[in-house]
């Protein structure tokens, strides 16, 4: 596959060639719909496409680019959702047979804000059931990593990853409550962003844990990945949790280099035994790009990041039994296996250890905040092991927990959602074996401004973004 | 002082049947495992580390105005 085909086109370059008419958005919807059709029934990223709708709403797009009310860059522009946000009449599902008729009467409040810019809906992506992650049996197919479909994209947002790393979609929407947008960006060799928790409201999205939640952008390119964020990002009167800061325009400084950008490096995640040398050495190129740019760079400690792989197992699973306890008890044969047994088993947690927890957590925080406030970005791989071929990537139904191994991949995505920090994976290689890798960058609060900013000064030394999966 | 919690399938059933979920003997086995691992992993962590530190779950970032 052509690396100049329409639909690995980025969204920035779309949507100048929507505005210049040298394409429309009819006949773009109508290249993504073909490739969902001879794609899709291998890579299972999509649980429902809404293709008369989304024909609908692209002719009306067209309409209004043609009578020349131009919104801006997602004017046109298809993408697709995890099947866990709330859209109006359209099937969604979480994954689950447990909500296999499921129609919402509202749009959440980030479809509301995708519909203002002018995006076109294309369809529902396919999970991990419930944004759980480990699901042993998807009810709506197994997604496939399109690097390699014998790989797992890594979950939840399987097919957010998927779609956009096969070019379906010109962009997706994720969930990331503990990694569920990072993870499968890495793993699929895009760009993923968890925003600032209060950044994007998660109003009409099915929880999984209300104090970790994040809805993010999934892209091919940093840039694109600032558009659709500035898109769905703002404060929110129907979300408790969101906050009332303003939403930046992101691309304004995104060129503005890293001249004198401190980065602190945390040795437990680059020590880590279980790390790949390969994805070690990959992290370890990028961060010398980083330096030839300007960085400059200081080696930090995160001591208790070692334990935040079961501090965040222990708050987010214990949140989502609370809210799935009635389905448990009446409905319980319905889940898959593994998502069954993690909220039974968190059903089960002592509340005085889901207390120690959320205290570990506030000294987690507090060291990313240290770290913070003398550097500018913190740098770890988004995840120490490349994709899992599938089977072995969910284990089988009834197996045991592989603890050390669930352990050690979550104590590197996990310390920035338990602090609330916006995080970004961004490619930065490949193995030899042809998978994807990704870097994880961390910033201070609200300052997703300066993880595109960083990013994209990678990117433009780099040209991993310009890989796409041969399909 | 570091004290590892000892745990057996009988334990989990009681615990299932007072929080109203019905196990069999395969799920009360993978429940045992998880729940010991992750448990564990908490009991790895000193309490007198956590003097003085409140639970976190909501956030109040720096240079945020907050009421009250």
């Amino acid at each position: 596959m052509g690396n100049n085909d329409i639909h690995y086109n980025n969204i920035s370059d779309l949507a100048s060639k929507l505005y210049q008419k040298q394409i429309s958005p009819v006949e773009l919807t109508q290249a993504y719909l073909k490739r969902i059709e001879s794609f899709d029934d291998t890579l299972r990223s999509f649980i429902t496409v809404v293709k008369e709708d989304a024909i609908s709403r692209a002719k009306e797009m067209e309409k209004t680019i043609h009578s020349g009310n131009y919104i801006g860059p997602l004017h046109g522009i298809p993408i697709a959702v995890k099947d866990i946000i709330f859209t109006r009449g359209i099937l969604t599902t979480a994954g689950s047979k447990i909500l296999s008729t499921h129609m919402p009467k509202e749009d959440s409040s980030i479809i509301d804000n995708l519909m203002k810019s002018g995006a076109i809906l294309i369809g529902k992506l396919n999970l991990s059931e419930f944004a759980i992650g480990g699901t042993t049996v998807h009810p709506y197919g197994t997604p496939r990593n399109p690097w390699n479909t014998d790989h797992t994209p890594g979950g939840s947002s399987s097919g957010s990853g998927v779609a956009v790393a096969g070019g379906l979609c010109a962009g997706a929407l994720g969930s990331d409550t503990l990694g569920s947008i990072r993870g499968p960006s890495s793993y699929c060799g895009i760009v993923g962003l968890r925003p600032t928790y209060g950044r994007v409201s998660r109003q009409g999205v099915i929880p999984m844990s209300w104090s970790l939640d994040t809805i993010g952008p999934m892209t091919r390119t940093v840039k694109d990945c600032a558009i659709l964020l500035r898109a769905i990002a703002g404060p929110d009167r129907r979300d408790y949790s969101s906050k009332a800061i303003g939403v930046p325009d992101y691309l304004k400084q995104i060129n503005g280099g890293i001249q004198g950008l401190k980065i602190a490096i945390p040795k437990e995640m680059f020590e880590f035994e279980g790390l790949n040398h390969e994805i070690r050495d990959a992290v370890f190129d990028a961060i010398t790009i980083f330096e030839t740019l300007g960085a400059s760079l200081t080696n930090v400690s995160l001591p208790m990041s070692v334990r935040s792989g079961a501090i965040g197992v222990s708050i987010a699973d214990v949140e989502a039994s609370s809210f799935h306890i009635d389905n448990l008890r009446s409905r319980g044969y319905e889940y898959d296996w593994n998502t069954r047994n993690r909220l039974e088993t968190a059903a089960l947690m002592p509340a005085n250890l889901y207390i120690k927890a959320q205290r570990v957590r506030s000294i987690i925080r507090q060291e990313l905040d240290d770290i913070l406030t003398t550097n500018d970005i913190i740098i770890t791989p988004t995840s120490p092991v490349l994709p899992p071929i599938v089977e072995k990537s969910t284990g089988l139904p009834g197996g045991l927990y592989q603890g050390d191994a669930d352990m050690g991949r979550r104590r590197f995505i996990s310390p920035a959602a338990l602090a609330g920090l916006p995080a970004i994976s961004i490619p930065c290689g490949f193995s030899d074996s042809g998978l994807p890798i990704g870097l994880q960058l961390i910033a201070k609060a609200f300052n997703e401004e300066l993880l595109f900013k960083t990013g994209y000064s990678y990117e433009r030394e780099t040209e991993w973004h310009s890989s796409h999966p041969d399909i | 002082m570091v004290v590892m919690i000892e745990m057996n399938t009988d334990q989990i059933y009681q615990l299932a049947q007072l929080v109203g979920i019905k196990l069999d003997d395969q799920r009360a086995e993978a429940i045992l495992s998880k729940l010991k691992t992750v448990l564990d992993e908490l009991n790895l962590i000193p309490d007198d580390v956590l003097n003085g530190v409140e639970p976190d779950s909501t956030f109040t970032y720096q240079g945020e105005e907050v009421d009250g």
